[in-house]
């Protein structure tokens, strides 16, 4: 069986886990904190071997697991068996609690480029769900209060991020009116005009999640992730989250990224039609270049929450704290507004006027 | 329901150009005196639908943003945050006059007619 990493203090044995808050990998017992180039170079040696034996032993494993979606690991830390989904990259043991990573993931190019660590903590998520939920108007006033986290989860969703430029080509009819008035007659001119205009529009880093299992709208929503702080990924980063491997491919995926650059590209070379009343497009084509794909880690804090039987799903964005999330929608509060606005504005707009007018 | 909010503000538009809107304009017939309270049906009636109309479309728009706040996840169609707008370069551009239409209301006749022109 292949074995997974558990970083472990090297002062208490203790497992460790990457702080949003210093930056820094911390040991859960004796509180000792280690920089992520340190636990790198202390820890590298065991990532390289566990993958190196997941790479001899590829092709059994594959033909065992392909049929299930499920694997098993052993724990190094207490060897048990942890059992994952086969796309799982870092998780916790059920047994010892101690956060695991599973080099063999890393094997066959799935090693992401780039991580986005975390820089928000699990109170910082449920603090802003909490918020997430204040000044919603239509919300059922018992959802807040009977609604339970079920589950909350800081995951690094494999994302790809899509470099590349569009070359568009638009064709427009486009108006301008003026007004000549006299005291016979009032003349009004529009002159029509054919534009064409053709350009390059270049994108960089369109982020599109490579999981099956993330909601794409939720994924969409959180964005945008602040580049700058993205940094050479290492599995140090991993310790305390979980982390999932692509399932989708940087193909599959392709179609979402296209999509905005048609739409942006469009609009784009558009905005440059200036100096008209109307303008409407009369024809346009599109071919986009991809110049480079980037597989990268992104930190996404998951909420999951049940009411009524039915289960909400948020996911607030680790880098930068936005949170997303449909609500449900209490319409009988819908409607008492609705009334009321409706009743009270007639009323107060009636006296309003008749007092206006009627002196 | 944005053609709806449309529908109903031209609706109150035309409403408001065609009717009387001071008492002087209106009927100027009390109907209901009392206590010194002069009270004109015409125009009540008149200001009531003005009002009611407005508050509807005050109504719908505050009540369909309300909504709007409660759905935050959304597929996203646009890439703009990422589009590198100084290397946006233009290769090719014109603009070609057309034609011309001309329209014109005689603003002497009290039926206005509008004769349209091509050239």
């Amino acid at each position: 069986m292949v074995q997974v990493t558990n970083y472990k203090c090297p002062n208490c044995t203790g497992p460790m886990h990457f702080s949003s808050k210093s930056n820094k990998v911390e040991c859960d017992y004796c509180g000792s904190v280690f920089d992520v180039s340190q636990v790198d170079s202390m820890f590298n040696q065991k990532v390289n071997d566990a993958k190196d034996e997941a790479e001899k032993h590829q092709d059994d494993n594959n033909q065992k697991w392909e049929e299930t979606g499920i694997r098993s690991y052993t724990c190094s830390s207490c060897n048990a068996e942890i059992i994952c989904d086969e796309n799982t990259v870092a998780t916790s043991c059920p047994y010892c609690s101690n956060p695991t990573v599973i080099p063999s993931q890393f094997t066959g190019g799935r090693m992401p480029e780039f991580v986005i660590p975390f820089a928000f903590d699990k109170k910082q998520a449920m603090q802003a769900l909490t918020k997430h939920y204040s000044k919603k108007r239509l919300l059922p006033s018992v959802f807040s209060k009977e609604n339970h986290v079920e589950e909350i989860k800081g995951i690094y969703v494999p994302f790809w991020l899509y470099d590349g430029n569009s070359d568009v080509d638009m064709s427009f009819e486009a108006t301008k009116t003026y007004v000549q008035q006299d005291t016979q007659e009032r003349k009004e001119i529009t002159q029509f005009y054919k534009v064409h205009r053709s350009g390059n529009v270049p994108f960089e880093r369109i982020p599109v999640d490579a999981s099956v299992k993330m909601d794409n709208d939720l994924m969409d929503s959180i964005e945008p992730f602040d580049y700058s702080k993205m940094v050479d990924f290492t599995p140090s980063y991993l310790p305390g989250f979980y982390a999932e491997a692509y399932d989708e491919s940087e193909e599959s995926c392709k179609p979402r990224a296209e999509l905005r650059i048609t739409n942006s590209s469009f609009e784009e070379i558009k905005s440059t039609v200036v100096g008209y009343d109307s303008v409407r497009t009369t024809n346009s084509s599109i071919k986009i270049n991809h110049t480079k794909v980037t597989y990268t880690f992104m930190p996404v804090w998951l909420l999951t929450t049940k009411w009524k039987d039915q289960i909400f799903k948020f996911a607030m964005n680790g880098q930068t704290g936005k949170m997303v999330g449909n609500l449900p929608i209490d319409w009988g509060k819908f409607w008492k507004y609705f009334i009321g606005i409706l009743l009270g504005g007639t009323t107060l707009l009636t006296a309003i006027l008749y007092i206006a007018m009627g002196m | 329901m944005k053609n709806i909010i449309r529908n109903i503000s031209i609706a109150l538009l035309i409403a408001l150009s065609s009717m009387p809107l001071t008492a002087q304009q209106a009927n100027r017939k009390p109907v209901i005196s009392s206590s010194g309270f002069i009270f004109y049906k015409d125009l009540f009636l008149k200001v009531l639908l003005i009002a009611f109309g407005v508050s509807l479309l005050i109504a719908l728009i505050c009540c369909l943003v309300m909504k709007s706040k409660m759905i935050t996840a959304k597929k996203a169609k646009y890439a703009d945050n990422y589009l590198i707008e100084s290397a946006v370069v233009i290769t090719d551009s014109s603009d070609k006059y057309s034609h011309e239409t001309v329209q014109i209301t005689k603003l002497q006749q009290a039926n206005a007619q509008d004769l349209t022109k091509s050239r």
